[in-house]
C-alpha cells in the first residue's frame, strides 16, 4: 500500500480526531519511528489495524469506515493532482478514464502500485457498471472513492445498487437519477 | 486547547504542507522521467527497426555481390542440361517415329545402339544438372533468411562450407586454403551468422583483388579451443591502415569507391557478433594482408 494511503488517512484522523489519536494509532499499529513517504509501500495491514481500531473508537461497522475513508481519499486524491482530474469533464468520464488514464498516470508515479483491475461498462445513458476485482479486497474502499468522485462532479448523483460478489469482485451501479 | 489553536497543531500543518509540496516536486520529475523514458524506449524501437532494416538492405547488396558469380554457377549446369534436353528431344523423336510406323527398320541398329547407350547417361547427367541447380538456388535461399531474433543450435563448419560454396564463383581466382575442424555446436541465427561470413570472407576476396600483380590466397582456419571455437580468415591482399583499422566498425565508412560498398559491412558484421557474445579481432599490415579472428562461445 503506498504511503500517499496512508497520508490521507492521516489527515481524516486528525481533522476528526486530533493529532493525539492519530499519534496514539500509529504507536500501536505502525513500527516504531514509521513515517509514510507518498511513493514508499507500506504493509496494508497497517491501514486495515488503524481503521479497524477507528470502527472500534467510532462504534461503526469496518466497511463503513473504509468506505468513508474511501470518500475522503478521493477528495485527498484529487487535491494532490489536480491536473489529472481536470482531465476528466464529468463523473462518466471519470470512471470511463480510471483504467486507461488514472491508472496510467499512477504507474507513471509508483513503482510496483499494485493497482487493482477496474473494468466500467456503461450499461444505459444512466448507468454505469463498475466491477472491481482485487486480492486487497479493498472494495468498500472503491466504492467510497467512487461516491467521493460523484460528489465531485455532482452533489446529486445517487448510487442505487450493491455488492454482486462479497470480497474479490464488486459491482456497482451508478445513476445521475436520485433513487432514495 | 483545541487542535486548532494548538502552536503544535499549526506547525505541524506547516510541516506537513511542505512535506506535500516537495512530495509533489518529486512525483512532478518522477512523471516527466517515466514520460522521457516512454519516449526514449520508443526510440530505441524504432532504431531497432532502422537497424534490421539496415542488415536486410547490407544483405541484399551482399546478395548482388553474389548474384554474378551465383548467375554463372547456374549457367553451366544450365548449359549442359539445355544441350542434353536438345539430344534428348532428338533421340525420343527417333524412336516415336519408329514407334509410330510399327516399325524399327527407319532407325538402323549403328543408331538405335547408341541411343540405348547414350540416353542414361543423359538422362542421369540431366537429372545431376537440375541437382546443382537446385542446390544453389537452395544455398542462395538459405543465406537470404529473415528469421530475426530467432537463435538456432548449428554447426559452424557447415556454414562455413556452404559460405565457400556460394562464394566458389569469386574464389576461382584465389588460391584457397581451409582447416576446418569438426567443432561443437554454436547458439546463433543462421541468417545472421551466413551475413557474418560472408561479409568476411567478401572483404578478403576484395581485399586481394586490390592486388592484381600478386597471386591470391585466402586461408579459413576453424578451431576448437579450450573454451570457445575460433574461426580466422587471412588473406594476403592490400591489408588496412592503421586509420581504416580503427574506423573500419564506423556505419557507413567504407574506403570502397563510391556505389560500390555501402560501408555498413563491417559495422553489421560487429553488431551481429556482439548480439551474440562473440568477439572479433582484425590485424591487418598494408600490402601484406589481413587477419580476421573470429571467437564463438561453447553453447
Amino acid at each position: 500500500m503506498k504511503g500517499i494511503i496512508f497520508n490521507v488517512l492521516e489527515d481524516m484522523i486528525v481533522e476528526q480526531c486530533g493529532m493525539a489519536v492519530w499519534n496514539d494509532l500509529l504507536k500501536k499499529h505502525a513500527p516504531p519511528e514509521r513515517v509514510y513517504i507518498s511513493a514508499k509501500s507500506y504493509a496494508e495491514t497497517e491501514l486495515m489495524a488503524i481503521t479497524n481500531d477507528v470502527a472500534l473508537m467510532l462504534n461503526m461497522p469496518l466497511q463503513d469506515v473504509v468506505k468513508a475513508f474511501g470518500h475522503y481519499l478521493f477528495n485527498g486524491l484529487a487535491s494532490r493532482h489536480v491536473g489529472v482530474i481536470k482531465r476528466f469533464e464529468d463523473f462518466t468520464s471519470l470512471v470511463m478514464g480510471i483504467h486507461d488514464v488514472i491508472h496510467v498516470e499512477v504507474n507513471k508515479l509508483y513503482h510496483e502500485p499494485a493497482l487493482p483491475t477496474i473494468i466500467s461498462r456503461i450499461i444505459s445513458p444512466e448507468q454505469i457498471e463498475v466491477t472491481y476485482r482485487s486480492p486487497r479486497k479493498m472494495c468498500f474502499c472503491a466504492e467510497g472513492l467512487l461516491f467521493g468522485a460523484a460528489q465531485h462532479f455532482a452533489p446529486e448523483y445517487r448510487h442505487c445498487a450493491y455488492c454482486l460478489h462479497a470480497q474479490w469482485r464488486r459491482s456497482l451501479y451508478f445513476s445521475d437519477r436520485v433513487t432514495t | 486547547m483545541t487542535d486548532a489553536s494548538n502552536p503544535y497543531y499549526i506547525a505541524y500543518l506547516r510541516e506537513k504542507k511542505a512535506k506535500q509540496e516537495i512530495e509533489q516536486l518529486l512525483e512532478d520529475s518522477t512523471r516527466q522521467l517515466y514520460e522521457k523514458n516512454q519516449l526514449l524506449e520508443q526510440k530505441i524501437h524504432q532504431i531497432k527497426l532502422q537497424q534490421q532494416s539496415i542488415i536486410h538492405q547490407e544483405k541484399l547488396a551482399t546478395l548482388g555481390t553474389l548474384a554474378a558469380g551465383v548467375a554463372h554457377e547456374i549457367n553451366n549446369p544450365l548449359a549442359f542440361v539445355m544441350s542434353n534436353v536438345n539430344t534428348l528431344t532428338s533421340y525420343t523423336e527417333n524412336l516415336l517415329s519408329a514407334l509410330t510406323s510399327r516399325s524399327a527398320k527407319n532407325i538402323d541398329n549403328n543408331t538405335l545402339t547408341m541411343i540405348l547407350e547414350d540416353f542414361p547417361e543423359l538422362v542421369s547427367d540431366t537429372n545431376q544438372g537440375f541437382c546443382r541447380i537446385k542446390d544453389i538456388v537452395r544455398n542462395l535461399l538459405f543465406f537470404a533468411r529473415t528469421d530475426a531474433e530467432v537463435v538456432s543450435t548449428l554447426q559452424l563448419k557447415d556454414a562455413v562450407e556452404l559460405a565457400l560454396k556460394l562464394l566458389g564463383p569469386k574464389l576461382k581466382n584465389v588460391m584457397l586454403t581451409h582447416q576446418l575442424d569438426s567443432v561443437p555446436t554454436i547458439s546463433f541465427n543462421s541468417g545472421e551468422l551466413n551475413q557474418v561470413l560472408i561479409n568476411i570472407l567478401v572483404n578478403s576476396i576484395q581485399a586481394c583483388e586490390a592486388m592484381p600483380e600478386k597471386a591470391s590466397e585466402i586461408n579459413v582456419l576453424l578451431t576448437h579451443q579450450s573454451n570457445h571455437i575460433a574461426l580466422s580468415v587471412s588473406d594476403n591482399g592490400c591489408g588496412m591502415s592503421e586509420e581504416t583499422l580503427t574506423r573500419m566498425y564506423d556505419a557507413f565508412y567504407t574506403t570502397k569507391p563510391v556505389g560500390t560498398g555501402t560501408g555498413v559491412g563491417m559495422s553489421i558484421v560487429l553488431q551481429i557478433l556482439k548480439q551474440h557474445n562473440c568477439d572479433i579481432h582484425v590485424q591487418s599490415d598494408v600490402g601484406k594482408g589481413t587477419t580476421v579472428c573470429v571467437t564463438f562461445p561453447l553453447s
